[in-house]
């Protein structure tokens, strides 16, 4: 006598390999809430140069992004996102000579000229970049020449402390 | 003859997950997009103006050196980061005194800026004092009123600092903190927030 079929068997459900999601969910949740609240409308505005590493200061105002140069121990650039324009070279910034840097100089003019030609009102304000590493007798040189042009208002990029 | 028992109660109910992957989806472009904004080293500007027009924003006269009348009106604090350590000098003294003294370099070679924090502290309740009133001047950028104290001395919020030519840019920013605040039991209490860079004397 043959054997009935097995119930069993015939009726039992192939299990689903479903993966489970909640979880994921769940982490990828706080890491979006965390992106999101360190996301700042300031860090879309002014970046930090690749070329410059900042100092860092006890410092908490906000950057802005205007007329912005980087001074770095390879000389001064023209802050571009790309291939930073040299303004002013190690030779013209180490002669002791140079109080003021001509070359700066005249792009600082040619600036303010341009500013004025677009009918802006000329607010002698600009962002500097300068690594930690240079030395303080080429800030002096840089703040001189700032001066000279009227470029009144330096206002120096670093990066937050956290420690007081 | 009895019925058949229905297989309909055998039925499972049918599975009522939420479909999470379009969200997954969503979330995976998210991440990557905000990661590309965030700002993960947060930046700050250090204001810096130059004598002349933080004279003005300090409610100080922008003439240095003390009063002709006999009356001191100029404290003309400055530190000077030489190669030997922090010279503090007030009233443009330059002879060893209580208005002249050094502060000797750490053994590992760097400025000793907590004891130069400590005597700042010092010079400014002791030669400073207290405000002996306050005043206000218009913030051309913000367009508010900025609200500052004042002291005996007219430049009585000010700090001069000079530094030998190789003196990386680091240190003089570290200067310039340790000159605007000391912090005490967890509060911020004012030194000289008017920072000035000069030419090395």
């Amino acid at each position: 006598m043959a054997f009935a079929p097995s119930k069993s068997a015939k009726h039992r459900k192939r299990e689903k390999g479903e993966l489970m999601l909640n979880s994921m969910m769940d982490m990828m949740t706080i890491i979006l809430l965390f992106l999101l609240k360190t996301m700042g409308s300031s860090g879309a505005l002014l970046r930090p140069s690749p070329y410059v590493e900042l100092p860092k200061a006890m410092r908490d105002k906000e950057p802005q992004k205007g007329l912005c140069i980087l001074i770095t121990e390879q000389g001064i650039f023209e802050d571009m996102e790309r291939n930073p324009r040299m303004l002013v070279d190690t030779q013209e910034l180490t002669d002791a000579d140079n109080v003021v840097l001509p070359n700066l100089e005249t792009f600082l003019n040619d600036q303010k000229e341009f500013t004025k030609r677009l009918g802006k009102p000329f607010k002698g304000e600009i962002t500097i970049q300068c690594g930690k590493e240079v030395t303080y007798d080429w800030l002096l040189k840089v703040i001189n020449t700032c001066g000279q042009t009227e470029y009144a208002t330096l206002d120096f990029v670093v990066l937050k402390a956290t420690t007081s | 003859m009895a019925f058949k028992p229905s297989l309909k109660k055998k039925r499972e109910p049918e599975s009522t997950e939420l479909n999470l992957l379009p969200v997954m989806n969503l979330i995976i472009v998210l991440i990557p997009l905000l990661l590309s904004v965030a700002k993960l080293t947060e930046m700050a500007l250090l204001e810096y103006l130059p004598p002349a027009e933080a004279a003005e924003g300090a409610g100080a006269a922008p003439e240095e050196g003390g009063g002709s009348g006999g009356e001191q009106t100029n404290l003309s604090l400055l530190v000077n980061l030489a190669e030997t350590g922090l010279q503090v000098s007030m009233f443009n003294k330059v002879d060893p005194g209580p208005y002249f003294f050094e502060i000797p370099l750490k053994p590992d070679g760097s400025y000793d800026f907590e004891t130069f924090n400590a005597r700042l502290w010092d010079i400014k309740q002791r030669e400073v004092g207290a405000p002996i009133g306050v005043d206000s001047l218009v913030n051309e950028k913000t367009g508010r009123y900025d609200v500052f104290p004042v002291y005996k001395y007219k430049d009585g919020r000010e700090i001069s600092i000079t530094a030998v030519g190789k003196t990386p840019f680091q240190v003089v920013v570290n200067a310039m903190d340790v000159c605007r605040y000391r912090s005490i039991d967890g509060e911020k209490q004012e030194l000289f927030p008017v920072t000035l860079l000069k030419q090395f004397q």
